[in-house]
């Protein structure tokens, strides 16, 4: 059995383990990189840190470029993205006083979606180490496969999936440019139900705009 | 490696024939996939293959699922396969990245790996499932119908790896015009993404020091370039093309 086929082995007996760390340490070891930063992408809010999964890289980087990184992320196009989803890249990083001394100036980044979610790993190297990129697209798929095995990591809050078939139908027109009007004559129903049915989509998002209620409805691919 | 020689062969002689088939209809590069499908096939000692594409299902419409390329003659047996496992194939694909082995010979070898095994019945074929989930586009299986060949972790990730590589380049293909969002200026961008963060043209214009006016403005230029009928329409498609997140 050579290295590759024993990585994914023992990732697979790690995960029996429950520790997420550990695997990602394997993960870590095996891309010959030092230190590791796992992140929700599609999670990314600039309020709190709850997008960042697991990571032991220095706090000090994790609150300068991490939020920065993903945020990035969160903000290339569909199209782009989808083309970068499990392709390592590489990065600058453009703050080196930060950086202790024996860091390589540049990390890795893998952008992978697992299940509905969407996660970037960050690497960190020791400087003058020689990479691997076929070890990295490795672990591009290894890093999927393991993750998505932990529900807590890859589950979604879908605030939308209490919405009744109506009010996704109306906010499936709305969505369309349709007015509450319009939405009326095409349902059948009256003017006042229609707004109604919208009242409770926006109570029961907590969007505060039409508009962010679609937003969200769109991000969730529920329309 | 002997036993099923016989078939790779003729496969080698059929596959000119059916992608200059695929060049009449597509982008001539598609024809270029061909070669590396066949190679992969010829790894995993599998008769027939297939490359599915999927479409994502919303509260409104189901997944669909479509085979955009297949090796010849295998027409029946991927419709077949289509057909009795689209809902198990549309569910994996969006919860899970692992590949799947269908009814695998030693099933007990599979304890360790991170692939997942279905049975589909006892004296079935073994078929290899590797899914790709790039994001919105992008998303299918690569399959590989009666595997033959001895399979661990290192031929899979490696199958898999390739199935990323082939899906993607036929996305690059199939998107590779650019979509008309292209020519939305920065401001109209940066509008567009706040209101679909919630706040009204008031708040943004006091947020980016402009008059509530020209918001409004940035606003109506974006939805006219988005070939919407009004912010919210064009708010839906922005975020559809991935302009705004």
């Amino acid at each position: 059995m050579n290295t590759r086929g024993s990585f994914i082995h023992d990732l697979e007996a790690q995960r029996t383990c429950g520790h997420l760390t550990g695997g990602m340490e394997l993960i870590c070891a095996y891309a010959g990189a030092r230190s590791y930063l796992l992140a929700r992408t599609d999670l990314y809010s600039d309020r709190n840190h709850d997008f960042i999964v697991t990571s032991n890289w220095p706090f000090n980087l994790v609150r300068r470029f991490g939020a920065a990184l993903v945020d990035c992320e969160a903000r290339t196009s569909e199209v782009r993205r989808c083309l970068q989803a499990f392709e390592p890249t590489f990065q600058e990083i453009d703050a080196p006083e930060d950086l202790a001394s024996d860091y390589a100036q540049r990390m890795c980044l893998i952008p992978y979606n697992a299940g509905q979610a969407r996660m970037l790993l960050a690497l960190l190297f020791d400087k003058d180490i020689s990479l691997s990129h076929d070890r990295l697209r490795d672990v591009a798929l290894a890093v999927a496969y393991y993750t998505s095995q932990y529900p807590e990591i890859v589950s979604i809050n879908n605030t939308l999936s209490d919405l009744t078939v109506r009010e996704v139908e109306c906010l499936s027109w709305i969505g369309e440019g349709k007015t509450s009007d319009e939405i009326a004559l095409i349902i059948g129903i009256s003017r006042n139900t229609v707004n109604n049915y919208i009242t409770s989509i926006m109570n029961k998002t907590g969007a505060k705009t039409r508009s962010e209620a679609v937003a969200l409805a769109v991000r969730q691919r529920i329309i | 490696m002997t036993d099923f020689g016989a078939s790779q062969d003729t496969q080698q002689e059929r596959t000119p024939e059916r992608s200059s088939g695929a060049a009449v209809g597509n982008s001539a590069s598609t024809a270029d996939l061909f070669p590396k499908l066949v190679t992969m096939q010829r790894l995993c000692g599998g008769t027939d293959f297939a490359l599915l594409s999927v479409q994502a299902h919303t509260l409104l419409k189901p997944g669909q699922i479509e085979c955009a390329m297949q090796s010849s003659g295998s027409q029946a047996l991927v419709n077949k396969f289509i057909l009795g496992h689209s809902d198990f194939l549309l569910k994996h694909l969006y919860s899970s990245p692992v590949p799947v082995i269908f009814n695998p010979k030693d099933a007990a070898a599979f304890a360790a790996s991170p692939a997942f095994v279905a049975n589909t019945g006892a004296n079935d074929e073994t078929h290899l499932a590797f899914p790709v989930q790039l994001g919105t586009i992008g998303n299918g299986f690569v399959l590989f119908f009666n595997v033959r060949a001895v399979l661990n972790n290192d031929l899979l990730i490696d199958l898999h790896r390739k199935s990323l590589t082939v899906i993607r380049e036929k996305m690059r293909l199939a998107f590779g015009i650019s979509a008309g969002s292209e020519n939305l200026n920065d401001r109209e961008i940066e509008c567009l993404q706040l209101v679909g963060n919630g706040m009204k043209s008031e708040a943004i214009g006091e947020q980016l020091n402009l008059s509530v006016h020209t918001v409004n403005a940035y606003l109506g230029s974006a939805t006219t370039k988005l070939n919407a009928v009004n912010r919210i329409q064009a708010i839906a498609k922005a975020i559809r093309l991935g302009v705004i997140a």
